[in-house]
C-alpha cells in the first residue's frame, strides 16, 4: 500500500503539452479512476506513474518518495495493460510466474503464490493452458494473475475492460470492485468509460486535453460538477447545456453572471400539458423528436424553445414522436455556469 | 442462400445435373499442368538414372549400376560433404547475423530506415552479378579486400584462388545475398510484437537478455523457422556462384551436388550418372525437409 502525489507535472512530445501543471494526491487504499475522452493525457498520466514515461516537468512520488528517477521495475507497482500484453509462448503458470522468477522467489514459495492467486482469480485449472487457447475473458484473469502476485503497494490498470463484450465487461466490473476491497491496495484505473468510473471508483479524476477537469468522489462529481466539462461527461444521456440568455425568457431569477444554465436529462419530469406548480420550477412546452425505448426506461430527444434537451424518463407515459408535451425542471436541479466554465453556488433551489 | 430444415441443419449439398465426376473434371487442368511440370521430370529423372546415355547413341539399360558408381568414387563423397559445409555455415552465419542486424534495425529513426533500404539491396540484385562483383573484390591481384587487408598491415589471402578459402570464400557471397532478405522478414516479425510485451517484461523485472530470449525470440521462432527451411533448400541447390566463381575448383574443394550434376550431365554428357546424382540430391532434400517440420517444427510457437 502506497500513496501518491504528483506536483506540478507536465508531459510534452515535440513542444506539445500532453498534460498541463498535473497535481493530484491519491491516498492508500484509494480506487481513483483517471476518465476522459481519447487523447487527454489519462494514460500518459497513468504511464508516467508506472515509470513507462518520463515526466518533462514536475514530481511524481509514491509512497511518500520521489520516484522521477527510479526505474519503473523498482517502482513496486503492477500495470495491467489494454491488450494484457500476456507473453504468448508461455502457458498461465509462465506468465504469472515470471515476475517472480525474476525476482528470485524460491520455488516452493512461488508454486504458493500462484495457487493462492489462480484461486482468486479462477484460473486454477487453465495452469498449463497457452494464452492462444483462452478467452478473452480468461486472458483478462491471466493479466489480473500476473499484477497481483506481485503483490505490489500500487495496482495500475489501463482501460482493462475495454477489449471485452459488454456482458463480461459489467461481470469485470464488479470483480474488480470485489478484489480492490480483498487487496486493499491502491488502485488506479484509466478509462473513457465514465459508467466504469462512477461504478467502480471511490475518486474520479476528469480530464481533459491534458488538463484535470475535476477530482473528487463519484457522487459529489455528479450532485457538483467543478464546470460544464465535467457536468457533460458524467452521465447519460449528458446534461443538457442552454445559453443563459435563452433560458432566462423562461426564467428570469438566474444569476446575472451566469453564463449557462445545465440540468440533468434523468431530472426532468414530463407531463402531458402543465399542471398546477407545487413547487419552484419551470415549464418547458416541447415535442418528441426521437424516443428510445430501454424497456426500463426511455429516452426522448425534444424540441423546445431552448432547442434540442434530452430527457430519460422512467415513467410510463411514452409520448410518440411529433406529440406535444411539458416538460418541468426544480429550480434544484438547475446548474448555472459562468463566463469561464466553471460551476456558480445555485442561489434558487 | 440455402433453407435451414426443421431440425436446424442444412441440407446436403446437391447442385442439379453434377455427376460425381464433374469435380474431377474441373480440377483436371491443373493436375495436368502439375503432372507435366513436376511429376514427370522427377520420374523421367529416376528412369533415367538405371540407364547409360550420352544423347547421341542408344540408351543402355544397367540397372543400379549409377548409383553403385556414384557411391564409390570419393569424387562424390567430397562433393557431398562440400555441399553439407557450405549449405551449414552460410545458413548457421546467414541466420544470426540477420538477427542481430535485425534487433538493431528494428527502430524507424532516419540511419535505420536507411540501412534496412540498403541491406536489402543485395536481395534484388541478380546472383550472378552479386558473382562477378564479389570476383573482382576477391582478386588476390588487384581486388579491393586484400588492398584493404593490405592497409591494415594483414596478410593478404588468395581467396577464390586456393582450396583453402574457396570455400569460406563462397561462403561469403552467398551470406552477403541472403542476409538482406532475413533482416526485412525478422524485422517484420519483431515489430508485430507490441510495445507493450516489452513494458510488461520490463515491469516484470527481467533482464533484457532474458526478455530477448525467453519472450522475443520465440516469439519470432515461425519466422526464424520459415528462414531457415528455405535458406536451407536454396543453398543446398546453389548452383550460380560455383558456376561464376569457381566452377568447383581449386582442386574440387567447392564442387557442390547441383553444379556437379550439371558438370556430369552437359560437359561429360553422363546423363544417367547425373540423374542418379539427381536422384539422391532429391532424396537428402526431401529427408531435410521432413526432418525440420517433424523435429524443429514442433518447438516452434504459433500463434
Amino acid at each position: 500500500m502506497a500513496d501518491i502525489k504528483l506536483k506540478g507535472v507536465y508531459k510534452r512530445y515535440d513542444n506539445k503539452e500532453v498534460v498541463k501543471n498535473l497535481n493530484l494526491e491519491i491516498s492508500e487504499g484509494e480506487f481513483a479512476v483517471l476518465v476522459g475522452p481519447s487523447g487527454c493525457g489519462k494514460s500518459t498520466t497513468l504511464r508516467m506513474i508506472a515509470g513507462l514515461e518520463h515526466p518533462s516537468d514536475g514530481e511524481i512520488y509514491i509512497g511518500g518518495n520521489l520516484v522521477n528517477d527510479v526505474p519503473a521495475a523498482k517502482r513496486d507497482i503492477a500495470m495491467v495493460f489494454q491488450n494484457y500484453a500476456i507473453y504468448p509462448t508461455m502457458s498461465v503458470r509462465g506468465n504469472i510466474e515470471f515476475g517472480l522468477k525474476n525476482r528470485k522467489v524460491p520455488k516452493g514459495e512461488r508454486e504458493e503464490l500462484i495457487r493462492d492467486v489462480c484461486e482468486i482469480v479462477g484460473l486454477s485449472d487453465y495452469l498449463e493452458r497457452k494464452p492462444g487457447t483462452l478467452s478473452g475473458g480468461q486472458r483478462q484473469r491471466v493479466a489480473l494473475a500476473r499484477a497481483m502476485v506481485k503483490k505490489p503497494s500500487v495496482f495500475l490498470m489501463d482501460e482493462p475492460l475495454s477489449n471485452l463484450d459488454a456482458k463480461l465487461r459489467t461481470q469485470m466490473r464488479s470483480e474488480l470492485i470485489e478484489l480492490h476491497k480483498r487487496l486493499n491496495t491502491t488502485f488506479i484505473y484509466v478509462t473513457h468509460d465514465q459508467v466504469e468510473a462512477m461504478s467502480m471508483g471511490s475518486k474520479i479524476i476528469v480530464m481533459n486535453q491534458g488538463i484535470k477537469m475535476q477530482d473528487a468522489g463519484p457522487m459529489e462529481v455528479y450532485d457538483k460538477p467543478a464546470n460544464v466539462f465535467s457536468a457533460q461527461f458524467i452521465g447519460t444521456p449528458p446534461m443538457n447545456m442552454v445559453e443563459a440568455d435563452v433560458f432566462r425568457k423562461l426564467c428570469q431569477d438566474i444569476p446575472v453572471d451566469c453564463h449557462k444554465v445545465g440540468f440533468r436529462s434523468e431530472k426532468v419530469r414530463m407531463l402531458r400539458e402543465e399542471e398546477e406548480r407545487s413547487c419552484p420550477c419551470v415549464d418547458i412546452p416541447c415535442s418528441v423528436i426521437t424516443r428510445e425505448l430501454l424497456g426500463a426506461e426511455a429516452i426522448f430527444t425534444l424540441d423546445s424553445r431552448l432547442g434540442h434537451l434530452q430527457v430519460k424518463s422512467l415513467s410510463d407515459f411514452l409520448p410518440e414522436v411529433g406529440e406535444p408535451l411539458v416538460i418541468r425542471i426544480g429550480l434544484e436541479h438547475l446548474f448555472f455556469f459562468d463566463q469561464t466554465g466553471n460551476r456558480m453556488d445555485n442561489v434558487l433551489g | 442462400m440455402r433453407k435451414r430444415k426443421g431440425n436446424g441443419t442444412y441440407p446436403e449439398k446437391t447442385t442439379p445435373g453434377m455427376g460425381k465426376g464433374v469435380p474431377y473434371l474441373m480440377v483436371l487442368p491443373s493436375v495436368l499442368l502439375l503432372s507435366l511440370c513436376y511429376i514427370f521430370p522427377i520420374l523421367y529423372m529416376l528412369y533415367l538414372s538405371f540407364f547409360k546415355w550420352d544423347m547421341l547413341t542408344d540408351m543402355e539399360f544397367v540397372g543400379i549400376g549409377n548409383y553403385r558408381t556414384l557411391f564409390s568414387k570419393t569424387e562424390f563423397h567430397q562433393v557431398l560433404s562440400n555441399t553439407f559445409v557450405f549449405t551449414f555455415f552460410t545458413v548457421a552465419v546467414a541466420l544470426c547475423l540477420a538477427l542481430v542486424l535485425a534487433v538493431w534495425l528494428n527502430h524507424n529513426s532516419k540511419i535505420h530506415v536507411f540501412v534496412q533500404a540498403a541491406i536489402f539491396t543485395p536481395h534484388i540484385i541478380a546472383l550472378v552479378s552479386v558473382a562477378f562483383v564479389w570476383m573482382w573484390m576477391m582478386d588476390p591481384n588487384y581486388g579491393l579486400l586484400n588492398y584493404v587487408l593490405n592497409s591494415l598491415g594483414l596478410p593478404a589471402s588468395q581467396w577464390l584462388q586456393s582450396p583453402d578459402t574457396a570455400m569460406t570464400s563462397l561462403n561469403i557471397t552467398s551470406v552477403w545475398k541472403l542476409i538482406g532478405y532475413d533482416t526485412l522478414i525478422l524485422i517484420a516479425a519483431l515489430q508485430s510484437i507490441p510495445k507493450s510485451i516489452y513494458e510488461a517484461a520490463e515491469l516484470d523485472r527481467a533482464p533484457k537478455i532474458v526478455t530477448f530470449f525467453k519472450i522475443i525470440l520465440p516469439m519470432v521462432s515461425p519466422s526464424l523457422f520459415f528462414l531457415l527451411v528455405m535458406n536451407t533448400l536454396t543453398m543446398f541447390q546453389n548452383f550460380d556462384t560455383v558456376a561464376v566463381m569457381t566452377q568447383g575448383g581449386p582442386l574440387g574443394s567447392t564442387n557442390t551436388l547441383v553444379y556437379y550434376i550439371y558438370q556430369n550431365a552437359f560437359s561429360f554428357y553422363k546423363l544417367g550418372y547425373a540423374s542418379a546424382a539427381g536422384a539422391v540430391l532429391s532424396v537428402i532434400v526431401g529427408i531435410m525437409t521432413l526432418f525440420y517440420f517433424r523435429i524443429l517444427g514442433k518447438k516452434v510457437h504459433y500463434q
